[in-house]
């Protein structure tokens, strides 16, 4: 059974859904992101497991107990803000401690239990500073000593790592995960950049407008993506509009004119029928350059972006304008106005279901 | 060039300079001067002729004495009046919803608008023996109380006067409140009554206490009320300093009074600001 589990969640202001029909299961020990764009609800979500908001209609069970009426004091969840909200008059061990008193912790069992919780974060030589003495990577690390040192049974984290510049974000998602891993703690972390989604987590659920859109890993939401938006979203894409045809039992879709073999980037779901209109996906660095004539076709560079570790290329080509995405492997770069092949393998052409079907635009 | 650049400043801030020496700080070294100034029943003030008379006075009658510590226990009763009714008024209206807010906040501050003398004169018509207020006593059968012309008359008319200025550097403290330290508290077991006292109070603790030193040091110069709350029993040291200079005719006495309310005025707010205000300061930034 899952540790975490929403049913049927939905929360409404006034007339408008924030969040609508929501089911999400987390296993103990798992660390889950809620990805979307903002106001695709996963903030509203955060808030009803925390016990800010309650859901207008579903249940929160927290290891098998209704918790959907608790008030957020009864909880007893972990919870990290985005703004961090310390305590701006204690300092980092009253902040810490703060947790521990209330719950009538006594003072050695407390103590021991602080000096843990900052040594796990490296801030054991700042236990008397106050808050406005730190850094924002400090904070943030506060803010998660003092949500770790209850032991909650689950930790929820409200984009813990967006006012954070981008170095010390790198920095921090591997140390949060670092840290999930080494206390083993059930986490749910709220995110809107799908790169700290899938780097960190064991499972990604995609929000968009008030609905679970795809629940799965981040490898799976990243290859298989459910819909036209995440593989836009979560990361780039090549989205290319084509029609089915099967010849000799094999599939294939036409786009533009051209025959694009599918067979193997179908997934095992229902498998199209001929002559259905289907949404392609394209990742740009599954693309590849060949020598002009060798590819599915020949296309012309007409951008060219440096990336430090790789170069970003748009090129003009019979299936139109398509992103390209080259590692910078020491070989020379291709020029601007140059003729390439362009070629791929063909697995890595995936029909995307569409939105229709997922009843995300009757939804609004 | 350079000299034209360093003008610049100095010819902004003069209007103000000018207005601050002439009508403040003139009159004020001027009341100096005077309360050193020789008393003369026949003359008043006798310029020229100096004495430290009045001082020595006003430090060696107990009559004066007992008008300062009036003056002070009322102000400090007043304080913490407006601080115990001014703090939970200013975060309750904070809590409010979008159009009630505004509308509290106006009602809080609209007593600002009206003259302090006709409110006076209001707490008067509600307080006397005939009023609004004895009349419902007499109807709950304990009976016409003597209101007026006590200090509970003046400390209900000031805590009325001044409680704006204990609700606004509040209201001003508690917009600055990060809303998600509150559920943070709330996540980590603390009651609701745990939240206000140890988290939220805390952090509004430097409104607060600008509040309370407003109000104090504005009870302490109060005159109006006082002068028509209190009648001539109960004096306090702004209403003595006008009977002084009116009645007496002593302006140099009056004057006198008036320098040393400044002095005290002056110490408390010094040593308040540099044992509470500044202690805050270095916390919370």
């Amino acid at each position: 059974m899952a540790h975490l589990e929403l049913i049927d969640i939905s929360k409404a202001f006034g007339d408008v859904y924030a969040v609508t029909s929501m089911n999400l299961a987390v296993n103990e020990g798992e660390f889950v992101c809620l990805l979307g764009p903002s106001g695709c609800g996963k903030t509203t979500t955060l808030h009803m497991i925390a016990g800010f908001e309650a859901p207008t209609t579903g249940k929160i069970l927290l290891a098998g107990r209704d918790i959907t009426r608790f008030k957020p004091n009864q909880r007893g969840l972990g919870i990290v803000f985005q703004t961090y909200a310390l305590f701006p008059h204690m300092t980092v061990a009253q902040n810490v401690s703060f947790g521990l008193e209330m719950r009538k912790v006594e003072n050695a069992e407390r103590e021991r239990r602080v000096k843990r919780a900052l040594d796990i974060v490296h801030l054991t030589e700042y236990k008397e500073r106050y808050p406005r003495e730190l850094s924002g990577g400090q904070r943030q690390r506060v803010a998660l000593a003092r949500a770790l040192v209850i032991e909650p049974p689950v930790l929820l984290l409200d984009e813990p790592l967006s006012n954070l510049d981008a170095k010390l974000r790198e920095v921090m998602q591997i140390e949060l995960r670092r840290i999930q891993q080494q206390v083993g703690i059930t986490t749910i972390m709220v995110t809107h950049d799908q790169g700290e989604a899938l780097s960190i987590s064991d499972r990604v659920m995609v929000m968009e407008r008030g609905k679970a859109t795809q629940y799965d890993t981040p490898l799976n939401v990243y290859e298989n993506p459910q819909s036209p938006f995440i593989s836009t979203f979560v990361g780039k894409a090549n989205m290319l509009k084509g029609t089915t045809l099967i010849e000799d039992g094999k599939y294939f879709a036409t786009v533009s004119g051209m025959k694009l073999a599918l067979d193997s980037g179908l997934s095992d779901g229902p498998r199209p029928s001929p002559g259905q209109p289907v949404i392609l996906s394209l990742r740009p660095e599954k693309l590849r350059f060949a020598d002009p004539g060798s590819g599915y076709f020949d296309a012309q560079v007409k951008e060219k972006f440096f990336f430090g570790s790789q170069w970003h290329y748009t090129v003009a080509s019979p299936l139109g304008t398509l992103m390209i995405v080259q590692p910078n492997d020491g070989r020379q770069p291709t020029q601007l106005g140059d003729n390439v092949g362009i070629g791929w393998g063909d697995s890595c052409v995936r029909i995307v279901p569409d939105v229709e079907n997922l009843g995300i635009v009757s939804a609004t | 060039m350079n000299f034209k650049k360093n003008l610049i400043p100095w010819a902004l801030s003069l209007p103000g300079l000018v207005l601050f020496v002439s009508l403040l700080l003139i009159p004020m070294l001027m009341t100096v001067v005077l309360s050193f100034n020789v008393y003369d029943a026949d003359v008043g003030a006798v310029s020229g002729e100096y004495t430290i008379a009045h001082y020595l006075k006003v430090l060696g009658d107990s009559y004066y004495y007992e008008i300062f510590f009036r003056t002070y226990w009322i102000s400090l009763c007043v304080a913490l009046i407006c601080m115990v009714i001014g703090v939970p008024e200013a975060y309750i209206i904070s809590r409010m919803r979008s159009p009630w807010r505004s509308i509290m906040l106006l009602v809080v501050l609209a007593p600002l608008l009206v003259s302090v003398v006709v409110r006076a004169f209001g707490w008067s018509l509600l307080l006397n023996s005939t009023g609004v207020v004895n009349s419902l006593l007499t109807l709950a059968g304990i009976g016409p109380v003597r209101m007026m012309y006590t200090e509970i008359a003046v400390i209900i008319a000031l805590v009325h006067v001044m409680l704006p200025f204990m609700v606004i550097p509040v209201w001003t403290s508690l917009q600055k409140l990060d809303p998600a330290v509150e559920n943070a508290a709330l996540s980590l077991n603390a009651s609701y009554f745990t939240t206000l006292t140890r988290v939220v109070f805390p952090q509004v603790m430097p409104g607060i206490l600008s509040g309370t030193i407003i109000v104090f040091g504005l009870t302490a110069s109060a005159f109006a009320i006082p002068g028509l709350l209190g009648g001539r029993r109960i004096k306090m040291a702004a209403t003595l300093v006008f009977d002084l200079y009116k009645n007496d005719l002593n302006w140099p006495l009056g004057a006198t009074i008036a320098i040393i309310l400044l002095g005290v005025n002056l110490a408390i707010i010094l040593t308040y600001n540099r044992f509470f205000e500044s202690r805050y300061k270095k916390i919370l930034g």
